[in-house]
């Protein structure tokens, strides 16, 4: 079992921004041992700042949740927290990370780190980590694994959790601990207060080598503030603006409250196999019943015409009423259900999109998504709309022509909102009537018109009449729309499943990157409060006293090349 | 004149070099010295062991431009070049600017046009749950009011 000592880590400043972090790390005693960036596909950004306003712990935590109740998932959710309830000054990231379980244990799995550093906006520059350090992957955890944590204790008067004092700890996550997010025991203390279980988790079994330090240590170089760094806001001269980026959230659409189906004209059945195999063995009666066929034929040529559709979809949730098939005015006594709506809506299904990288690579143009929906196709989304937040799908349906609706809606940082929409068909035509139903009654009342009238007049070519106009429609289908059918019977071929594809470039990070070339920064600052190597934009050359022309030319020169503090 | 002679152990780029085994000797200027690349005349072969200057006189820091030339038995020329982040390091660490690239404070969400990607994509595919049945199921729309 290996452990990292606090005092043995250099913190590099990250990343701040309302709900999202970086922070790169390195040992002092091994400047090689760097920490590798691939770690960060485990972190992302958090969209839950307002709703963490509930809770009533002070700091910061993170941990990995769901959507409903914070257990364990597949990521890491970073959040930021109130103290104590004061909204006000909110807290944010300042800076957190990732060990690569390289320095843990040899592959995945392996626990995860975290070093937790906020301060306040419009406070005292000071850190004060949150008690709510969760720490792992409920996967990773083995017995063998080592955490980390740092973790601050009360010395400011009644908080209990907010202090000056930063402490680490290296502990082994051991068995009590696979469950740590659950309701647990430790030295016969049942835990059910999950945010702390991992203060509870770090203590547990290595308190010996609990570590303080003094937040000096961590703190940023002088007159740097991070959290300002990016807020245009903050520098002379920025832009001005509300600089609220939230809106109002768009849902997705509710379905048409009247529907063909509620005007009492048409009725859409949702029959067993064998109760069609019915209706058909009553519809192809020779011959129909006398009586039945003079009342079919009264406003149509045929029975056929008065089916509007015949149609497979992959859709077997809707309300439904028993009824019994009625044709026209003919009630065949045949049973089946009956819809009593023209449309449907599915449920909506959620995909959580992590940041693969945690950086500009994960937003276009370097990466792409395509969405496939079945029934419409492949359609590109955005990387930019959906990274880091949540993709939801569903579909309303037109249950009467299969036409169909799917609704992409992102939940991401700023909004949640349906922010695409596309149109397919998912029904499956089987041809009966032979004509467009959308012509039904017009192509329909002209022949009944003349058809009826030859029925009428001579009963003995009723059997030969049918068969005719059947075989007229079927073999001319009028204005039939080919395409569509065929793309909805084809459609059927394809998978149902709605999938994501994610294509992204396969970053190559040298170790060591950002000593030698540094990242983009595009802050103000003082120079000498940096460290490391840096490289300047825009430059006023002033306070040089003794230099001449040439020497500031020199020295700018040499600050937008490229220099190390 | 004097000058200082240490060893530098730090990048030339570094603004705050780490200087160390500092030794005063004195030599003399050629003619036409230019400040910021002077060229002294200096007695014996100590210099051979040190590669940065530092002349109080002028109050500047120097790269050893090229090694010491030989010129004469015991007498060496040493060209010198300023070390201009070292001379002004004061200066410049109060100037304030906008940083471009930065080692530490740095912002990953920024595009960075230096950074390299294989020429294979990374593909990836996650699907959601379904909301269709495999089994087709039969819709009947059919014409019809109320039953006779």
């Amino acid at each position: 079992m290996s452990t990292i000592q606090f005092a043995d880590l250099e913190i590099k400043l990250g990343r701040v921004e309302r709900s999202s972090a970086w922070v790169d790390w390195k040992f002092k005693s091994n400047p090689n041992k760097y920490i590798d960036y691939a770690t960060f596909q485990r972190w992302k950004r958090s969209e839950y700042c307002r709703e963490i306003t509930t809770l009533s712990g002070g700091g910061w935590f993170m941990s990995k949740r769901d959507d409903s109740n914070f257990r364990c998932s597949d990521k890491i959710w970073l959040m930021p927290a109130f103290n104590y309830g004061d909204t006000t000054n909110y807290i944010a990231f300042y800076d957190i990370e990732y060990i690569g379980p390289d320095q843990i244990t040899p592959y995945l799995p392996g626990p995860c780190v975290a070093f937790i550093m906020v301060r306040y906006r419009n406070g005292e520059l000071r850190i004060a980590s949150g008690f709510n350090t969760a720490i792992g992957f409920e996967n990773y955890v083995s017995p063998d694994s080592v955490g980390l944590g740092f973790v601050e204790f009360s010395t400011t008067g009644s908080e209990p959790n907010i202090g000056y004092k930063m402490s680490c700890v290296a502990a082994p996550l051991s068995s009590p601990y696979t469950n740590r997010h659950n309701d647990y025991t430790i030295n016969s203390t049942v835990v059910n207060n999950w945010y702390n279980t991992a203060v509870d988790m770090i203590l547990y079994n290595n308190t010996a080598s609990l570590q303080a330090h003094t937040v000096s240590e961590w703190l940023p170089p002088s007159g740097v503030d991070p959290l300002i760094t990016n807020d245009p806001s903050s520098e002379e001269g920025g832009i001005d603006g509300t600089f609220d980026p939230y809106g109002d959230d768009i849902t997705f659409p509710d379905l048409p409250t009247v529907s063909g189906v509620s005007s009492g004209l048409i009725k859409i059945y949702k029959p067993t196999i064998y109760e069609l195999q019915s209706f058909a063995q009553w519809l192809y009666a020779s011959p129909l019943d006398q009586s039945i066929w003079t009342t079919l034929t009264k406003l149509y040529s045929s029975p056929f015409d008065y089916i509007v559709s015949l149609q497979l979809m992959p859709i077997d949730s809707q309300a439904v009423d028993a009824s019994t098939i009625k044709l026209g005015p003919i009630n065949t006594e045949i049973q089946s259900n009956k819809l009593t709506s023209q449309y449907y809506t599915t449920p909506e299904y959620t995909k959580t999109i992590d940041e693969y990288y945690g950086s500009f690579i994960d937003y276009s143009p370097n990466t792409k998504i395509m969405l496939y929906l079945p029934f419409i196709g492949f359609n590109e989304i955005s990387a930019d709309d959906a990274m880091a937040g949540e993709l939801s799908i569903k579909y309303n349906i037109d249950l009467m022509t299969g036409d169909c609706i799917a609704f992409v809606r992102v939940k991401s940082k700023y909004t949640n909102s349906v922010m695409y929409q596309y149109k397919g068909n998912c029904a499956a035509q089987i041809p009966l009537t032979g004509r467009d139903f959308s012509q039904i009654i017009s192509a329909g009342l002209s022949a009944a018109t003349k058809i009826g009238f030859t029925v009428a007049t001579g009963g003995g070519a009723k059997a030969a009449n049918i068969l005719g106009s059947v075989l007229t429609v079927a073999t001319s289908k009028p204005n039939v729309n080919r395409g569509g059918s065929i793309v909805g019977n084809a459609s059927h071929l394809t998978g149902y499943t709605p999938y994501l594809l994610f294509m992204r470039p396969a970053a190559s990070h040298p170790q060591n990157y950002e000593r030698f070339k540094g990242r983009p920064s595009n802050i103000t600052t003082t120079l000498g409060t940096l460290t490391g190597y840096t490289v300047v934009d825009s430059i006023i050359n002033s306070g040089y006293s003794k230099a001449s022309k040439s020497e500031i030319d020199a020295i700018d020169r040499l600050l937008r090349e490229g220099v190390y503090f | 004149m004097v000058i200082k002679l240490y060893n530098n152990m730090s990048d030339p780029l570094k603004v705050g070099k780490t200087l160390q085994n500092e030794l005063s000797i004195t030599g003399d200027l050629r003619d036409k010295c230019d400040i910021e690349h002077p060229s002294i005349i200096i007695e014996g072969s100590a210099i051979l062991d040190y590669n940065y200057a530092y002349i109080p006189d002028f109050n500047r820091y120097y790269f050893f431009a090229k090694p010491p030339e030989a010129i004469a038995a015991n007498l060496m020329r040493l060209d010198l070049t300023e070390d201009y982040l070292e001379t002004y390091k004061t200066e410049i660490r109060n100037t304030k600017a906008i940083v471009q690239r930065q080692e530490r404070l740095f912002n990953k969400y920024l595009n960075d046009d230096e950074y390299q990607a294989y020429s294979y994509e990374i593909i990836s595919a996650y699907a959601f749950d379904t909301p269709f049945t495999k089994a087709s199921v039969p819709y009947l729309t059919l014409l019809g009011g109320d039953p006779v």
